[in-house]
């Protein structure tokens, strides 16, 4: 029996599932397991879309169509999380099987303690994640480093450092991500700066990292982080879907010296990134500078996971004055305020602005600092945020009756 | 109703017609003196192509089916046809078929297919052959002329057809916003951009609002010859002394009741950009 902490290498039963998902299928096989067994009503996952840099989200209910989401997508992956919120209700009338990145996760613990998802119904399946790349970054990237056509290239994965592309008539080729950022390509700028590379908030985390010998390749390391996890896990085994072996030491420290590596690499970027953005006076004109070419699309606030009022103080006519572009440079105080000691700089803000204003690395700049002046965590588990989680509705009947502007009063 | 000049005259010349026949997705205020309205998809809810000013000829893709008694247009023209009596000309059954007429009789369009159209960056037309790959900019090496050189041709500068007298003493012109698309019957029935902007406004310099007793925000009586409409003044010195602007989006403050139909002799434009008004504050009757 499975137990939370338990590391296993795992890959699918089913020959099929092996070769059509990554490393031996691992996480398709549990995926299929848990619809098929009941344990849920659906899974939320991405599949390709029209190319291999675009990725859809979709929900499934038959378990045949989960092949169609197997295999890695690094270029269109967006957020899940809010999806859960958005289109299917927070999950409170329908259990649903969701493999997770760090972000995803993360996303989804905040809305949780916001009451706007229940995690009692979400499994949540975590994937290693080193970062994902842009699609219009990758398509340039794979045309002018790799000098390849981009609708030529079949697969793309990131191992070992590279960005590794197979074209059509079966070409590997890779070329290290230092590398490619050096230039301006790679990962997106959030997901340099991550530090959520295993997402152990979830029910099990999945990778490559400390996969090797001869099942390197072959099988997906699973670490069991909680009791659904164990019983998924479990479950799966004991069906014939999934089949496990022990993990070798040498496998486990190996995957702790790539976890690590990948700390120490987003350390690095986070260094680079909040030094550029400099501080006090510096930081507030940079970032007023840039905002100003902000076209109040609300892309930025639609796609935060962390927003998620039914009235949004930017509407408010004596906050924000509507009809004007640039709106008041309110408008994003008003965010700062409301998100930065919970922001999982899942790089949503940043990657829907039409504008391209680096909002998640404003946003998350001010995270970080807050996590140092009050010691939370946001995304990590149901730890309730510092500043400011209410009931919205009694929130600002009490604001009403009170006549006060003070959400919450941190100097008490 | 809305976007054309003098709407006076435009009502009085629709009123004035035997039959009018509108179709279009919302009852806008043209089709609520039609005879007949034929409901019509929008752009969610129907295929086929579009090809902007930029001469790209970009594929649509229906994502829903139009809601009630609504139909695509090239339903409702086809069908419209068939009633007629002609079927055997509208014999279509899809829009791929449509466009593929389209491309044959149209020899910068021969070169496309909708297989070829469908990327994100189409194709631009002249494209006269399948193997031709579109261009996305003319007359890059040379004019059409047959030294291949431009012919330039100085206009002498001419007044509106009506400017400022001592009766209408500002120039009024008319323009868009931000916020809202032309006669604004998709976008005012979006609650987030009413919220924006929930009605039109009449720019007017500080100087000349000093001068007339008007102050930001008071309802005014903007008057042309044609017409007369109540809107909110907005002042500002965005705009210049002796001229007034108004966005003409707004049916409840019409800006078009003001301005004049008269024409370019060339192209036709009505001339939107300046007439002559007078503004009154109101007084309590």
């Amino acid at each position: 029996m499975a137990a939370k902490g338990d590391t296993f290498y795992a890959w699918a039963a089913d020959a099929a599932c092996q070769e059509k998902g990554e490393c031996g299928g691992a996480v398709t096989a549990l995926l299929t397991h848990a619809l098929k067994s009941g344990m849920v009503d659906a899974v939320l996952a991405v599949k390709k879309g029209q190319d291999l840099y675009d990725a859809v989200p979709t929900l499934i209910t038959d378990p045949a169509e989960i092949a169609q989401t197997a295999g890695s997508l690094h270029c269109g992956t967006l957020l899940l999380s809010k999806l859960v919120k958005k289109y299917l209700d927070g999950a409170e009338k329908m259990r649903i099987a969701v493999p997770v990145k760090g972000c995803d996760a993360m996303g989804l613990y905040e809305l949780a303690k916001r009451n706007q998802v229940n995690l009692d119904n979400v499994l949540m399946i975590g994937l290693n994640c080193g970062g994902s790349v842009s699609p219009v970054s990758a398509r340039k990237m794979i045309a002018e480093k790799f000098g390849v056509n981009p609708d030529d290239v079949v697969k793309e994965e990131i191992d070992k450092g590279q960005f590794i592309i197979v074209t059509k008539d079966g070409q590997h080729k890779g070329i290290s991500i230092d590398e490619l950022e050096e230039e301006g390509f790679g990962r997106r700028s959030n997901c340099r700066r991550c530090k959520m590379k295993v997402p152990r908030q979830a029910d099990l985390a999945c990778g490559n990292w400390g996969v090797i010998g001869d099942k390197a390749g072959k099988a997906t390391f699973v670490e069991v982080c909680s009791e659904k996890g164990a019983n998924l896990l479990d479950g799966a085994v004991k069906a014939g879907a999934v089949k496990t072996d022990a993990v070798p030491a040498k496998a486990l420290e190996i995957r702790g010296k790539v976890e690590n590596a990948m700390l120490k690499l987003g350390d690095k970027w986070r260094a680079r990134y909040f030094e550029g953005l400099g501080e006090g006076n510096d930081r507030l004109k940079k970032i007023m500078d840039e905002t100003s070419r902000c076209i109040k699309c609300y892309a930025c606030i639609e796609n935060c996971p962390i927003c998620y009022c039914v009235e949004c103080s930017t509407k408010k006519s004596y906050l924000v004055e509507p009809g004007q572009v640039p709106p008041p440079f309110m408008f994003h105080l008003i965010r700062y305020a409301h998100i930065s000691d919970s922001c999982i700089n899942c790089g949503q803000c940043e990657e829907h602005c039409a504008m391209d204003i680096p909002n998640a690395l404003f946003m998350h700049a001010l995270q970080v600092d807050l996590q140092e002046m009050f010691g939370h965590t946001p995304g990590v588990d149901m730890e309730l945020p510092v500043l400011a989680l209410v009931e919205e509705k009694a929130e600002r009947k009490r604001l009403s009756d009170t006549g006060s502007d003070q959400i919450f009063n941190i100097f008490e | 109703m809305i976007s054309d000049p003098d709407i006076n005259h435009v009502k009085h010349a629709l009123e004035s017609l035997e039959f009018l026949v509108v179709q279009d997705i919302f009852l806008t205020e043209t089709a609520e003196l039609a005879d007949v309205v034929l409901p019509a998809a929008c752009y969610a809810e129907r295929g086929g192509t579009q090809t902007s000013t930029e001469r790209r000829v970009q594929m649509w893709r229906k994502a829903q089916n139009p809601p009630g008694e609504a139909k695509e247009d090239w339903k409702i023209i086809s069908e419209l046809a068939a009633k007629m009596g002609y079927a055997k000309q509208f014999p279509y059954q899809d829009i791929e078929e449509i466009f593929n007429e389209v491309a044959a009789l149209t020899p910068s369009y021969h070169g496309m297919n909708y297989e070829r159209l469908n990327r994100p960056e189409a194709l631009h037309w002249p494209c006269p052959s399948e193997e031709h790959p579109g261009t996305p900019i003319l007359h890059k090496e040379k004019f059409a002329h047959p030294d291949g050189l431009g012919i330039f041709a100085p206009i002498e500068w001419k007044p509106p057809a009506e400017v400022p007298d001592a009766e209408y003493p500002f120039v009024l012109t008319t323009g868009r916003i931000l916020w809202h698309w032309h006669t604004g019957s998709m976008t005012r029935r979006s609650a987030t951009l009413d919220a924006e902007v929930p009605t039109g406004w009449i720019e007017i310099n500080p100087e000349d609002a000093k001068a007339l007793g008007i102050k930001d925000k008071e309802i005014v009586r903007a008057i042309s010859r044609r017409g007369s409409v109540e809107v909110p003044a907005k002042v500002t010195k965005d705009i210049m002394k002796g001229v007034m602007f108004m966005p003409f989006h707004f049916a409840e403050c019409a800006a078009n009741i003001l301005t004049n139909n008269a024409l370019d002799p060339i192209a036709k434009i009505p001339e939107f950009k300046a007439c002559a008004v007078k503004v009154e504050k109101i007084t309590e009757a």
